[in-house]
């Protein structure tokens, strides 16, 4: 055999290319730019409402915006909170009940054949169409608009920790069974840490749900709450108000959503781990 | 007690191969299997995986598996760690002198598959760990090795505070035997555990696994699809034929231990790698 002669180290040297060097005003800018175009659309969106004289039921200005803000201010915060707290309420009920279920189901065959199906009854039957139900029995007030934002929240909690309990890799335990490991500790130390990516990426779904199922219990029938007051101020034709009402309800959806995904790095820390 | 051997009644070739010092009193076979069957399914969609197996596996002793993809190899060896709930397994298993549900319980035995099957969100000691936080009855005992000292000895020291996703291919493996020998298992089941693996690093680990398993007390019962990983490793190899899956030879592999890489390279192995072949040719 004969070997291919290699040249001898030191004759070529890898060039190393020069680290990326932006100004602070470049690095500014790419923070930002995200944020300069939505400047600019409510400029725009400013500009063209003044240029063309566009009623104000129609299509407020942001400025008009602003104005009824700063006008009933104290009153939208109050109702932002009253959305806010619902919310949790619903989305927390909707954990609870949603991991019980899915644990339930994964565990039992016989609870997931006999429940299941009445479970995607319910998953398919609009809210819209319960929630005057639920206020023909609960009356106005936090209890049906709680159940709203729960049950628009809880299924996909339910299907995605269904999935994450029953989708560990059999041998894994396997190998706790070969330690004679109880079905207790195999759940405790395998199906649910196993789940647990799955409940934070259904929390990305389920978050903006409760916020969602808040806003239309409030809708339907309350006395207080950002969805209340979206129906009041239509009926007036104050068109600038809801625009602000629906800003401050994107708001909450927003917050709540960006909760769940900063929880998920300190909750699911070895999807975040780098080589 | 007489130094008899207990396997008396055996059909395989006796242990003409070890080259260890032998015990002052002659333990038990490890495995000890007789007329074995296993079907799976029932009625008319049963399959019969194995049929008819004899097999001994004495204390510190390597026996690889060998033959042809669907021969009931995988079957046979969770059969043997009683990992079969669904299958109909019939005939006499003794496992460490138990029948296989007893033997798994006890934790005894260790298993190793093709992946390393690691709990992601445990670090990688934590994963060594395992078999011992979940372990219960008499399944519990303390190990003379920590976890730590079981990770230094499979060449992972340092490593213990990692995510398993931080680790190569071959490394993840190594944890993996780690966490098998975690409970020191006197039997451990390896399901083509280098199978995964690049050439370069299974051959290095093969030599790793024979030095690990020399400070251990395990019998090993490896199956595989490489011919010079069943020869180099093994004190005996059977060759299986499929339809139904059978014991069609067993061939006692010779070579002293230590063995070195080296010996891979020795006209005796070709030979013996050669017989295997041919015997697998043979039992299509």
């Amino acid at each position: 055999m004969t070997a291919v002669q290699v040249p001898a180290p030191g004759r070529v040297r890898a060039v190393i290319p020069p680290a990326e060097r932006a100004g602070v005003a470049l690095r500014a800018f790419r923070m930002s730019r995200a944020w300069l175009l939505l400047g600019l659309a409510v400029l725009v969106w400013e500009a063209a409402v003044r240029v063309l004289d566009t009623p104000k039921y129609i299509l407020p200005a942001p400025s008009a915006m602003v104005e009824a803000f700063g006008e009933n201010r104290s009153l939208f915060l109050e109702g932002m909170g009253a959305t806010t707290l619902m919310s949790v309420y619903g989305f927390a009920i909707a954990v609870v009940v949603g991991v019980a279920i899915a644990v339930l189901m994964a565990r039992s065959a016989l609870f997931e054949e006999l429940v299941y199906p009445f479970l995607n009854i319910v998953r398919v039957m609009p809210t819209i169409a319960i929630a005057p139900l639920l206020i023909i029995w609960f009356g106005r007030g936090a209890v049906p608009i709680v159940i709203c934002s729960f049950l628009i929240a809880v299924f996909p909690i339910i299907v995605d920790v269904a999935h994450g309990l029953t989708s560990v890799d059999e041998d894994l335990v396997n190998v706790t069974k070969l330690a004679n490991a109880s079905e207790l500790a195999i759940l405790a130390r395998i199906r649910i840490p196993n789940a647990l990516p799955y409940l934070f990426s259904s929390f990305r779904v389920a978050a903006p749900g409760a916020v969602i199922g808040t806003l239309l219990g409030e809708y339907i029938g309350s006395r207080e709450g950002l969805g209340y007051l979206i129906t009041v101020y239509s009926a007036q034709l104050n068109t600038a108000a809801v625009f602000v009402l629906a800003l401050l309800s994107c708001l909450v959806g927003v917050v709540f959503f960006n909760l769940c995904v900063w929880a998920e790095r300190f909750a699911v820390p070895w999807k975040t781990v780098v080589r | 007690m007489s130094s008899q051997p207990l396997s008396t009644t055996s059909t395989l070739p006796s242990a003409s191969s070890s080259t260890l010092a032998p015990d002052p009193v002659v333990e038990a076979d490890r495995v000890r299997l007789r007329d074995v069957c296993i079907v799976h399914g029932r009625g008319d969609t049963a399959v019969v995986a194995v049929e008819g197996v004899d097999l001994e596996v004495r204390p510190r002793e390597i026996v690889s598996i060998v033959g042809h993809s669907g021969c009931g190899k995988s079957t046979l060896l969770r059969a043997i760690a009683g990992l079969q709930p669904h299958a109909s397994v019939q005939g006499r298993l003794e496992i460490l002198g138990m029948t296989p549900d007893d033997a798994r319980r006890s934790g005894r035995l260790g298993m190793v598959f093709q992946d390393a099957v690691l709990a992601p969100w445990r670090t990688v000691e934590a994963n060594v760990r395992l078999p011992l936080d979940v372990a219960r009855g008499r399944g519990r005992r303390k190990p003379a090795r920590t976890p730590a000292e079981q990770l230094e000895l499979v060449g992972l020291k340092g490593y213990g505070k990692r995510y398993p996703k931080q680790l190569s291919g071959g490394q993840r493996q190594r944890v993996a035997l780690a966490r098998a020998l975690a409970m020191e298992p006197q039997l451990l089941l390896m399901d083509e555990p280098f199978g995964a693996l690049d050439e370069i690093t299974r051959d290095e680990m093969h030599t790793e696994l024979l030095r690990i398993w020399g400070t251990t007390d395990a019998s090993i019962v490896l199956i595989t699809h490489s011919i010079q990983e069943a020869v180099f490793l093994s004190d005996r190899i059977v060759v299986m034929a499929a339809h139904p899956g059978r014991v069609a030879e067993v061939v006692t592999v010779d070579f002293p231990r230590p063995r070195r890489i080296d010996l891979k390279d020795t006209p005796e192995f070709a030979q013996i790698a050669h017989r295997i072949r041919t015997s697998l040719e043979e039992n299509r």
